[in-house]
């Protein structure tokens, strides 16, 4: 399309209002499924709508687009994106073979309808709401996950969603035991039941009519502030935390905004139901108080806060009693809210796309600048005025041109172009790494098979460690590759890459080099596996003349019994630990990996020729390369 | 020059080598443009920072009070001259020649992660730029030592990142102090020879992937991946592992977590390390005010003292500088847990070792300890002084993704009371 001029290509674009596509790069697009509307609904905002806006500000400031992915790279970015789980190798042979015109479509509502996408969006959510760094007594995080998942598997509107989040009353827990995981995986393809300890529904959560595991996202915070800050920037992009301390310097937002708003969160009531000590969580009942409570008055610094009259940020008085919060949750949600929808959107664009519309994502302010606000706007009102649908969000973004190009840029594209005229390369988050890890190693199957009992608890310390250790910051929309020395060396001589990549009965590697063909077609089936793409042909040649040499070296000397100094038997398998300092989980985290080490130093024996070790070289190198280890 | 043009022009030039070449000249010119460009030559070589994570209380440590805000630990005299410190650090109180003691720190950040963010970057964090943290100019600008350690570590709490400087100039985090860092070693079956092949292999892959997207994250991945090889590889890397210390040195430091970190920050500065940063977490002390700081100071006191005497001894400590900082102070009041809130209008800072004028205290708060009535100290200049003594220049300045230079201490000047 380069020899397009831009007078050419916006007659083009007006002419066929349609993605430009290059006639042999795959199949048409599909149009966006068709929704349920009733005949005289206004029309749908459209993928189509979205391109034709993208593609207006590819043309005004004369940038050609990157050609459209191929099959395989569009499965495996949309699989990871949607679901988190890279494709099957069977997945990506069938959907490269499916001729039909609406093949992407229909794959994204198979990914849509699959149980892993709750789990997912439950992940997904759980690290916005709660993150990291929380240690709270009250905080039942297996309760809270339990109530997304529920949600996000009944595709239940996001204003309905928020509304019950912010407002939530009831019990936290059952008293079941502190520091959750905070990540579920699913289970790897081939596992016995036994291992359903991680399996696609959270692993807690009792479900028990007494306890609404939402007010869990109100403990959470350890001040009103915290909570009425972190919900505007949360769900509305308003960061209005930034006048907790002062009036805003450039922004319109004052001191006294910040208290109107938390005046509202006040109305919460936090009754402890547990007294003295407790081993396990600490129940709470939340219920809403006809007035702000009379200690919040006495207490020096929210005594502004208490003094405050609620009220919403465009000056809503939400001054209702015992229905002041749900007052607040009905303003925040309401499709005439101007940045609620807006900020969902964007969020999930930027999730996609790897860039939002305004970034940080969480920071919508006129002072920040958005890019194509139009379409932004376009997508928040279609968004509103259908039900806050966020499965609909899902399949419109997923159709969309712009979502199906290449990685690799035309000429004239800087890498960080902001128009998303090329697919921006991401970094797999901590889930999705450690899913794709176990995917393609099948590291769980050989664990097994070696016997390993504490399978369940090891899997869970890993997604731990892994969610400490590989946690980004999805906010910000990153131009360099946002990674640490530490998370390198894991990846280089840790547990799962280094037993993963070995011939150990039961991986992927050893049940491809135990089948029958070619060399060059077991380099074909480690593509297909760890890539999700075949081998190009100088990719095979390559690989041919590297395990030629690989064998050809003798055999490495004797390995040093552990790859790290064995860690304190007191304290392993103890998860999370007490300690009082912020690291607590991660050190339990690291000693209960090491375990595995240990343990699989003993049993986890696999074939020792040169040719094995050859191929377990490459392996190593293909699932340590960034190809791998990033979405692209 | 304009903003816009310098901004295009970095635009234009940030996918190729030529980046780095133009951001250091336009960092130069940014920091021709600032006051006070003159830099002092440097007195240190490296910084240990003693982060008393939560808020440490100035009334019950450093700046003892008399009367109804006065918990139940009494002052003692020190060998300085009219200075009385908390009768729990006996150790720091007979040292306290080698010692400045500052109280009149004083900000306006209430919450503890926009303090945290305060104290490290100097500036209040800001949803539209990403600060970096002092750790981060130092490692930018001094650099990895030779021995292949990194050049800023964080042990036992995660300091504050490089913010737009790039997470290559960020903390290298040690949770638990003492043992080697995990995964330096070869993975079991590996060896030399073997893990250099599959390094050659995985570079032609990245050089290929680099290529075929034009990304310059592939290009920042590899560099990570080498980065961690060195590491591996480091000559110094003993330094973390106190396996072979002497059991008594290690006592002597208290035989705690920050203990060992403080003695491990020693062997990481003889290593060449610019910034070392140890955390003591536990004083936010909303509640059991007394109990708590009682037996942190418990934990300080050795940790601390056998610090200074360890670089000292190795001959260190003349080209060491130590401070000792928190989120902020904490309320003279007493609430009805018997613990004290967050104060940002009062704290106190102890600084040491290289370029600092010790044996003094600089800096006075009212009798309750909740004013500063006398010399106060913003973070920026605490942070420009910090700096300095390094040789780095408080107002250097770096461009921001969003073309703006950013200035290092947000126009703070070094304090020359403080300094020699």
């Amino acid at each position: 399309m380069r020899r397009f001029g831009p007078v050419a290509l916006v007659a083009f674009v007006v002419a066929c209002g349609s993605p430009q596509v290059a006639p042999s790069a795959g199949p048409p697009l599909a149009k966006p499924a068709p929704t349920a509307t009733k005949p005289e609904a206004p029309r749908r905002y459209s993928a189509t709508d979205v391109d034709r806006g993208i593609r207006a500000a590819w043309t005004a400031a004369s940038v050609t687009p990157a050609k459209p992915a191929d099959d395989q790279t569009w499965l495996r970015r949309v699989s990871f994106d949607v679901v988190g789980m890279p494709p099957s190798p069977e997945e990506v042979v069938a959907f490269v073979a499916d001729k039909s015109p609406d093949k992407r479509a229909k794959k994204v509502d198979a990914l849509l309808a699959s149980p892993l996408y709750a789990t997912h969006w439950t992940n997904v959510w759980d690290d916005i709401l709660v993150g990291n760094d929380v240690r709270d007594q009250r905080l039942d995080r297996a309760e809270l996950r339990a109530w997304l998942h529920t949600r996000f598997s009944s595709n239940a509107p996001w204003d309905k969603m928020v509304a019950d989040l912010v407002s939530a009353t009831g019990q936290n827990s059952d008293g079941g035991p502190r520091n959750a995981l905070q990540v579920d995986l699913p289970a790897a393809d081939g596992m016995s039941a036994t291992m359903g300890a991680s399996s696609d529904a959270p692993t807690t959560g009792s479900g028990s009519h007494s306890v609404n595991g939402a007010v869990n996202y109100t403990l959470r915070f350890q001040t009103p502030q915290d909570l009425a800050g972190s919900a505007s920037r949360t769900f509305l992009g308003v960061q209005i935390q930034c006048a907790q301390c002062h009036d805003h310097k450039t922004e319109k937002w004052k001191q006294d905004d910040f208290r109107k708003l938390t005046a509202a969160f006040l109305h919460a009531e936090v009754d402890p139901i547990d007294k003295g000590q407790t081993k396990g969580i600490r129940r709470v009942e939340i219920a809403d108080s006809a007035r702000i409570p009379p200690r919040f008055a006495k207490n020096a610094e929210l005594a502004p806060f208490a003094a405050a009259t609620p009220t919403a940020l465009d000056g809503t008085v939400l001054d209702k009693g015992k229905e002041t919060r749900k007052e607040l949750a009905a303003w925040m949600t309401s499709a005439k809210n101007p940045w609620f929808a807006k900020a969902y959107v964007n969020r999930m664009w930027a999730h996609f796309l790897g860039r939002g519309f305004v970034n940080p994502v969480d920071d919508v302010r006129p002072s920040n600048p958005t890019t194509l606000p139009d379409v932004l706007d376009a997508m928040a009102k279609d968004f509103a005025e259908h039900g806050f649908d966020t499965k609909a969000l899902v399949r419109l973004v997923c159709a969309t041109e712009v979502y199906g190009l290449d990685a690799r840029g035309g000429e004239g594209i800087a890498p960080d172009n902001v128009t998303w005229a090329r697919f921006r390369l991401v970094p797999l988050g901590p889930e999705e790494l450690l899913n794709h890890l176990f995917a393609s190693t099948r590291i769980e199957r050989a664990a097994e098979a070696a016997g390993l009992k504490n399978l369940p608890v090891i899997r869970a310390q890993l997604v731990r460690s892994y969610s400490f250790l590989f946690d980004v910051d999805e906010v910000q929309d990153a131009r360099t590759f946002e990674g640490n020395v530490t998370q390198a060396l894991s990846l280089l001589n840790g547990n799962v890459t280094g037993y993963g990549t070995r011939a150990l009965p039961g991986t992927a590697l050893a049940e491809i080099l135990a089948g029958s063909g070619t060399d060059a077609d077991k380099v074909d089936k480690i593509h297909l596996r760890v890539l999700s793409r075949r081998a190009t042909e100088a990719e095979t040649t390559r690989a041919l003349a590297f395990l030629k040499e690989a064998e050809s070296r003798p055999a490495p000397m004797a390995a040093p019994a552990a790859p790290t100094p064995s860690p304190d038997p007191k304290a392993a398998g103890k998860k999370g630990g007490k300690g009082g300092a912020k690291g607590g989980g991660k050190k339990g985290a690291a000693q209960d990996v090491a375990q595995l080490a240990r343990l699989g130093a003993g049993r986890l024996k696999g074939p020792e020729d040169a040719h094995t070790r050859a191929f377990e070289d490459f392996f190593w190198a293909l699932l340590t390369s960034s190809e791998s280890l990033m979405n692209h | 020059m304009q903003n816009p043009t310098r901004r295009d022009l970095f635009r234009f030039f940030s996918a190729g080598a030529l980046a780095e070449l133009v951001s250091v000249a336009m960092e130069r010119e940014a920091r021709a443009d600032g006051p006070g460009s003159t830099v002092a030559p440097a007195k240190a070589k490296s910084l240990v920072v003693l982060w008393m994570n939560g808020g440490q209380s100035h009334v019950d440590t450093w700046d003892p009070k008399a009367g109804a805000v006065a918990g139940p630990h009494k002052a003692i005299k020190t060998a300085t001259p009219g200075l009385s410190i908390s009768e729990h650090m006996p150790e720091l109180a007979r040292l306290s020649k080698k010692l400045c003691i500052v109280r009149s720190l004083t900000h306006k950040e209430g919450n503890h992660q926009r303090a945290n963010a305060l104290l490290h970057t100097s500036y209040s964090p800001s949803p539209t730029v990403d600060h970096p943290s002092l750790g981060g100019w130092v490692s930018k600008r001094l650099g990895a030592p030779q021995g292949g350690l990194p050049a800023f570590v964080s042990l036992g709490g995660p300091s504050h990142s490089a913010g737009f400087l790039g997470v290559q100039h960020g903390p290298f985090v040690l949770q638990k102090p003492g043992t080697l860092p995990q995964n330096v070693s070869y993975a079991p079956g590996v060896d030399q020879a073997r893990f250099d092949s599959r390094l050659r292999l995985l570079d032609a892959m990245e050089a290929d992937f680099a290529q075929r997207t034009g990304d310059p994250k592939v290009e920042g991945r590899r560099a990570l991946t080498t980065q961690a090889v060195g590491l591996m590889r480091a000559p110094d890397i003993s330094a973390f592992d106190l396996a072979s210390v002497p059991k008594s040195t290690v006592e002597a430091f208290g035989d705690s977590d920050f203990g060992r970190g403080c003695l491990v920050a020693s062997r990481l500065v003889g290593a060449g390390t610019h910034y070392v940063e140890v955390a003591l977490d536990g004083w936010d002390t909303h509640t059991d005010n007394f109990g708590r700081t009682k037996k942190l100071m418990g934990v300080l006191d050795p940790a601390f003292a056998s610090l200074v005497k360890e670089l000292e001894q190795r001959h260190l400590l003349q080209s060491t500088t130590i401070v000792l900082m928190s989120d902020f102070g904490r309320t003279p009041r007493i609430n009805a847990n018997d613990g004290r809130d967050h104060h940002p209008s009062a704290s106190s800072v102890v600084l040491a070792g290289a370029g600092i004028r010790t044996g003094q205290v600089i800096g006075e708060t009212d009798p309750q300890g909740d004013k500063v009535v006398a010399k106060t100290l913003t973070v920026p200049s605490l942070v420009a002084t910090l700096a300095s003594v390094l040789g780095l220049d408080p107002a250097d300045a770096a461009i921001s993704p969003a073309g703006r230079p950013i200035s290092l201490s947000d126009g703070g000047a070094p304090v020359r009371e403080l300094l020699l």
